[in-house]
This record gives structure tokens, sequence and C-alpha cells, in this order.
């Protein structure tokens, strides 16, 4: 058994955070979810006082977690980080760039200007004969191209990829725009040309490059975000004359 | 075809749910979909990379038998021949939405099998539903749990739920309700499912049933981790986190996947389960099985994930109720095929997009949508209400963890593979103990805001409610059958395999009847019993 130091941030919505620390009895190479479930079954902090079990996004208990924090620093999943290759006292805050439900548990949920500029690209196809119409099975014959780049489907919104940033849209929905981009093959409309503009103009390279060093599946953020530049450099060339 | 717009209600956006709500907004409905968590993290419906979707018709009828063959127990014959043989269509719609597809490697005995990326196919299905939603076609409701079902003498007329962050308490009225998410998973696990919110249970209680409680979801790759809870681990079945091997008694270390396969590392999982199944079996006393990973050596051995069961359905996944459909995992017809051949992604699409045809071609869909079952809405949602401040106001002395510990032991040493009568018949009273315990529980935490605390503890009484049922099931099996191994009853019955448990719950007592099963194509043989090593 080892003895471990934790520090959480822990805050409500629309509350100021606070630290707590908590001093756990873990066994060897314990990770970041066993602690957690150790101040679950018995939230007592380094104080003696008796407080409220942290809190963070549960997700399946018995397949691969996702659940991102940040743990000194950097954003990593709760069950991958084994706490004795850390400095003590470990520090676990919540992932930056999204708000706060509580403790550990922040809202990733696409937000509505994303759900719209996403759907802007995607034609909607029915499994049943009935649920089509002629056009739209027209333009689902046409969708069904070779797609270039199918990784695009591999993120998994973890929220790393997003710390730090100020943009309406975030990183891993530029990347399904890609895909979908490619996916269509055809002449932006003024509408898309615009959604473009307005998602991409806010990223620049320096931060394109530091959100895929966070990227737990190392997809390649940079190249959709270049794609998308330069969509809008064609476009914007087009409507000039 | 519709005549006019309806309200339907889909509880769980898994695969099933997500293509069920494509298809009815498509069609022009209005649907409410709940998700527990936030939609599209990590789902859990996924891990299998091999689509065992068949193209000819040799092929189709090859790929019918093995699910027969392979699956221990099977609810609908013909379902499961429909589900093999419309395959090939749900292969066509993925590829149309834009899901590379690749052949699996003919030198494993694949033929007619298609490897895809179930997390790319998903995210397809995933992006059609973002379609709907921004065109307001489709509400998604995430972090929202199911706490009751509505119903009245006419039908159902919808759910009454709650915001897991906000812990806002809303009714939600619908025409139908369709419930698309896994069984009673959380007696194992200290997870919360819907069901274990209290829904399946107040599902019972409004007169609808629980179908083959009995089972267990088998997967033999659990790594058992030396720090904690056991959990299964999907880099293990990808073969990335490391080699398996059988420990010998004589020290020798067999790597039977490469002894075997000499493509190991592209395995499909369910070939991985049955080479372990085929190892376990053969070993000797004392002789387990090990992943490789480094310097060290993770005991790996067999392990369940959760009960097979699910609520009673008919052919169009209706279920006792009117208004009231069963899908995917929550549905017990299928779930025999979808578990073993490598089909859960196929299970959860074919019943998701054949629930969506069913409601398409009925004008009515059994819910009771009067301006009384309205009315009748608000006093359910101030029923959880209460119920929520009552639990609040717990401050006993007793563990919330501690105590989902004991029923989660108990129920892997009563329900697990190993069952035997004389254990099962003090299960009851064992839970009637635990029962009393958590009569005195206590929370820490009394606040009205993501209490995750006290959905676990909603959680633990569901679950108290629910293992008595399960063990009766359990009890009145008595055979060996598939991973089930039942002392004293040691040979798989024929006239058993032919029957299908169905618990009602009736003045609070549950009651246990057999049903027949559809079962006119393939004949049920004679299974030989595999020795059980050690």
């Amino acid at each position: 058994m080892k003895t471990v130091l934790l520090k959480i941030r822990r805050q409500k919505a629309n509350e100021s955070f606070y630290w707590e620390q908590f001093q756990l009895q873990l066994p060897e190479r314990a990770t970041l979810e066993t602690a957690l479930q150790v101040i679950q079954e018995r939230p007592i902090n380094l104080n003696g006082e008796s407080v409220a079990p942290v809190v963070w996004e549960a997700q399946s208990s018995f397949e691969q977690s996702k659940t991102m924090v940040i743990v000194n620093g950097a954003a990593l999943s709760i069950r991958d980080v084994v706490l004795d290759e850390l400095v003590q006292p470990i520090v676990v805050e919540p992932l930056a760039g999204f708000s706060v439900i509580r403790d550990l548990w922040v809202d990733l949920r696409q937000s509505e200007d994303e759900t719209k500029a996403l759907a802007e690209w995607i034609v909607p196809i029915g499994f049943h004969e009935h649920s089509l119409t002629e056009q739209n099975y027209k333009q689902a014959k046409a969708f069904a191209g070779v797609p270039k780049n199918q990784q695009a489907l591999d993120c998994v919104r973890c929220g790393a990829c997003a710390q730090n940033k100020a943009a309406s849209l975030s990183l891993e929905s530029l990347l399904q725009l890609d895909f979908l981009c490619e996916q269509n093959n055809q002449p932006l409309s003024a509408e898309q040309t615009s959604a473009l503009i307005r998602t991409t103009a806010v990223f620049d390279y320096d931060q394109v490059q530091a959100a895929e060093a966070q990227c737990p599946l190392s997809l390649a953020l940079w190249d959709s975000v270049s794609n998308h530049k330069k969509r809008v450099r064609r476009a914007a060339f087009k409507n000039l004359f | 075809m519709k005549n006019h717009s309806q309200r339907v209600i889909i509880l769980g956006a898994s695969v099933a749910g997500i293509c069920l709500a494509n298809e009815m907004a498509m069609a022009g409905h209005q649907v409410l979909l709940f998700s527990q968590r936030t939609l599209g993290v990590a789902p859990q419906a996924l891990g299998q990379s091999v689509f065992r979707a068949s193209l000819s018709k040799k092929d189709q009828d090859q790929h019918f038998l093995d699910s027969v063959r392979f699956a221990g127990f099977l609810g609908n014959h013909i379902k499961i021949r429909e589900l093999c043989q419309s395959s090939a269509s749900y292969l066509q719609y993925l590829q149309a939405l834009g899901l590379e597809l690749k052949a699996a490697n003919s030198s494993l005995g694949l033929n007619g099998f298609y490897e895809f990326n179930e997390q790319r196919a998903y995210q397809l299905l995933l992006q059609q539903l973002r379609c709907h939603q921004a065109s307001h076609r489709v509400r998604v409701l995430e972090h929202w749990r199911p706490l009751a079902l509505a119903n009245t003498e006419q039908g159902v007329a919808g759910v009454v739920a709650e915001n897991a962050a906000s812990m806002e308490i809303e009714a939600f009225s619908a025409e139908a309700v369709v419930c698309a998410e896994g069984f009673a998973q959380s007696l194992f696990f200290s997870q919360s499912s819907f069901q274990n919110d209290g829904f399946l249970l107040s599902c019972l209680k409004e007169g609808a049933s629980l179908q083959g409680a009995e089972f267990i979801a088998f997967h033999p790759l659990t790594a058992s981790s030396q720090v904690g809870s056991s959990y299964l681990s999907l880099d293990v079945l990808n073969q990335k986190a490391g080699r398996l091997f059988l420990q010998k008694n004589n020290g020798e270390r067999f790597y039977f996947l490469e002894d075997w396969y000499s493509d190991w590392q592209d395995l499909p999982d369910f070939l991985i389960s049955r080479a372990m199944a085929k190892v376990q079996a053969t070993a000797k006393t004392g002789e387990s099985i090990f992943l490789e990973q480094g310097d060290q050596q993770i005991p790996v051995r067999p392990g369940f994930k959760h009960f097979l069961g699910g609520l009673a359905t008919d052919d169009a996944h209706q279920t006792d109720l009117s208004g009231l459909y069963a899908i995917g995992f929550a549905s017990n017809a299928l779930f025999g095929a979808g578990c073993l051949p490598s089909n859960a992604f196929a299970l959860q699409m074919q019943t998701g997009l054949d629930l969506a045809n069913q409601l398409m071609q009925k004008t009515h869909w059994g819910g009771d949508s009067s301006l009384s079952a309205k009315q009748f809405l608000p006093a359910l949602k101030d029923d959880q209400k209460r119920r929520v401040q009552d639990l609040l106001e717990l401050s006993g002395p007793e563990n919330l963890s501690a105590l989902k510990r004991e029923l989660s032991e108990l129920c892997h040493f009563a329900l697990g593979p190993m069952r035997d009568n004389a254990v099962l018949q003090k299960f009851a009273t064992r839970c009637e103990a635990l029962k009393e315990k958590a009569s005195r529980l206590g929370l820490h935490d009394q606040s009205e805001h993501a209490n995750q605390e006290l959905a676990r503890a909603r959680d633990l009484f569901t679950a108290l409610e629910l293992a008595p049922a399960l063990s009766m099931a359990a009890e009145k099996r008595d055979e060996s059958r598939g991973v089930h191994y039942k002392i004293g009853f040691y040979e798989p019955r024929d006239d058993l395999f032919l029957q299908d448990s169905c618990i009602t719950l009736k003045q609070g007592r549950y009651d246990y009847q057999l049903k027949n099963l559809q079962h006119a194509i393939v004949k049920p043989k004679r299974r030989q019993r595999l020795e059980v090593a050690g």
C-alpha cells in the first residue's frame, strides 16, 4: 500500500472553486479512478472532515472510459493515470474550456452552434424507403462517395484538444466538418462558406498544434483546419470575381 | 404510412436508439431522445470490430446456423434469421452514410465477414441525428435519467425524468415510449443505468414482464485488475495491451493465440473469446490465463458483465403494456444471437430500424395521449420529487458504497456462472437483510445539484428490489447450459431450452412462469458439456 496525497479542485456550477486535499492509502499502481472511488466510499478530507464525495462524469464501468481531467497540468483519462508515477501532491482539475457542472464533471455537450454548423453539410438518409423523399434519395446516392479521411470519425469527444480555446466550435467538430466537406465534394454554398469563416477564423496554427499534442488518439487536427482555411480562401476568391 | 405527426420518447442514445430516432425524424414525427451521458462520448455498445454480415445467400444461411450454434440460448429463431438476412442491407446503409468496409481475413476462415470500425459507424449515425437535431425534428436530452413510467388503463402516457446536473424533475408525454438501454447491470457494478434509476421497476409495477432474467452476458476477457475493481479491457481484446498466455503447472507459457492463429494480432474479439473458452475448458487444475504486459503478468479470467434478460416483447417489439416498446439490449428477444457471434451492432441496428418500420405502419401507437393522461403526469412528478427529498434526508450510519459492494458480491457469488439452489434459496433472505441495512443508510451529500450519491442510492434500492426476481428465475432453471453451471443439474435440458422464463410483479410479489419460444427453424440438439477446469 502507498500513501497518496490528492489536491482536487472542487466547484459547483456558478459558484467559486476551492481546493480540497485527500490523503489516501492505495495499492501500488492504483489509477486515479480507483482513488476517486475510494473518496466516494469514504469522503474524509485531509483535515479529517466529512465532505461531499467528488463528482466526475462516470461513464461505462466495464469498458474503456474516456473521462478526461487535468492531472498535474496534463489532460489525461482517469483510468489511464497511474498515481505512483506522479509528483505529489497530485493536482487534479476539471478540463479547462468547458463549463463545470460539478467538481471534475464538465459539460461536454455539443453547443447548438456546433450542431447547426455541422448539420449544414449532412445529407439526411433514411433506411426505410418510405422515410425518403426522391430528392434526398438522389442526394444520398451522390453523398456515398469514397471518404478521404475516416479518421475524423474516430474522435470520441473527450475534450482534451479543446483546452484553453475560446471558440464557439470545438476542434473535434472541425475535424468532422473536414470529413463532411470531403464527403460532399461539391461547391460550398454561401451559408457553408460563412459558417467556415466563422469557425476557422478563431484558430491559429500554434493553438491547433498544441491541441493536436493533447489528443490521446493522435488525430491530425492541423490538416483539417488547414483544409478549411484553404476552402475559405478559394470561396472568397471565387466570390471576388 | 403516417397520418399525422406523433411524439415518441426513446430512452437510450446508443445504436438502437439513434437508428430509431433518425428514422422517426425522417418520417416527420417528433422525437425526444434521452441520453444518460454526454452524447457521443465513449458510447457503450461499441468495441467489436467485425460485422458478421453476409452478402451471399450461402453465407447468410451459414451465418444463421453459426448464430444458433454459438449462442447458448436463443429467443426467437425467426427474428434471428431475419437479422442475418438483413445484415447486407445494414451494411449498404452504413456505406451510404460514408463508412469504409473491409472484407475480413479469409485465412482465418472468415468468409462473408466484413470488418469496420464501430466507433466510426456510430459517429455517422450520430451525424444524422445532429442533422435532425438542428432541424428540430429530434430533441436530445443529455444527462437525463428516466425515473418512472406513466401508465394509464388506456396505455402509456409518458415518463418522468430527472436532469442529472440540475436535478430538475420533469414529466414528458408521448404516444409511445421506447426503452433502448440495457438491463440491470448495476447489480454487479456500481454504475447506474437507465433501468436501475427505477424505470425498469416502474415498468414491472405497471404490468410489464421480465424475460430470460436468469442468464448473464458472458465475456471471457475481463482483466482482473490488481488495483481495485475488475473491468473489461477493450485493449486486451484488440491485442494492443499485450500477449495472452496460459501459465502451465510446469512453468511453461502457452501463447495459444499465436499457436492457433498465425495472424493473431488482427483477430476479431469473438475468435479470441472462443480460444479463451477452449483453453479454459482444457486447462488443468492450477493453470490459468494471464496477459503479458511488459514485465507484468495480469490475471485474465472469464467474466460477466450484466444480465441478459430484458423486457418481454412480441415480434413487433411491443411489451405487455400498450404503447411501451423495447429494443436492443433492453429487450430479450434476440440477445443470444447478439452476444456471441459478434453481432451486437447489427442487433441494435436491426431492432431500432425494425421498430421504426413497425411504428410507421401504424396509425395508433398504443399510448394514451388523452387530456386525463396528461393531467396524471404532474402527480407522478410530485411523487418523484418527494422521493428525492426522502433520499436526501437519509442520515443513518450505513455506508452506501459498502452496501453496494455487499450486494454486488452477493450477486457475483449466487448469480454468477456457477449456481447452487441451496445458495439461491438463501439469497432472498440475504437481500431482505441488506434492505433492512439500507433503511439505515446515510448520505454524505445533501446537495440538490449534480448529486451522484443520491443517484447511486436510488440505484441501490432498485437493485435490492430486482435482485430477488433474478434469483427466482435462476433457481427455477435446473440445468447447466452455456456458461451456466448448476450444482446437481449437470446436463442441458432440451425441454427447458424451449422455454423462456417470464417474471411479473403482482401486488408486491414476483410471479414466475414459462413461455414457449419460437424455435421452429433449427431443432435444439443435445450439447456436450465442457469439463470445468479446476
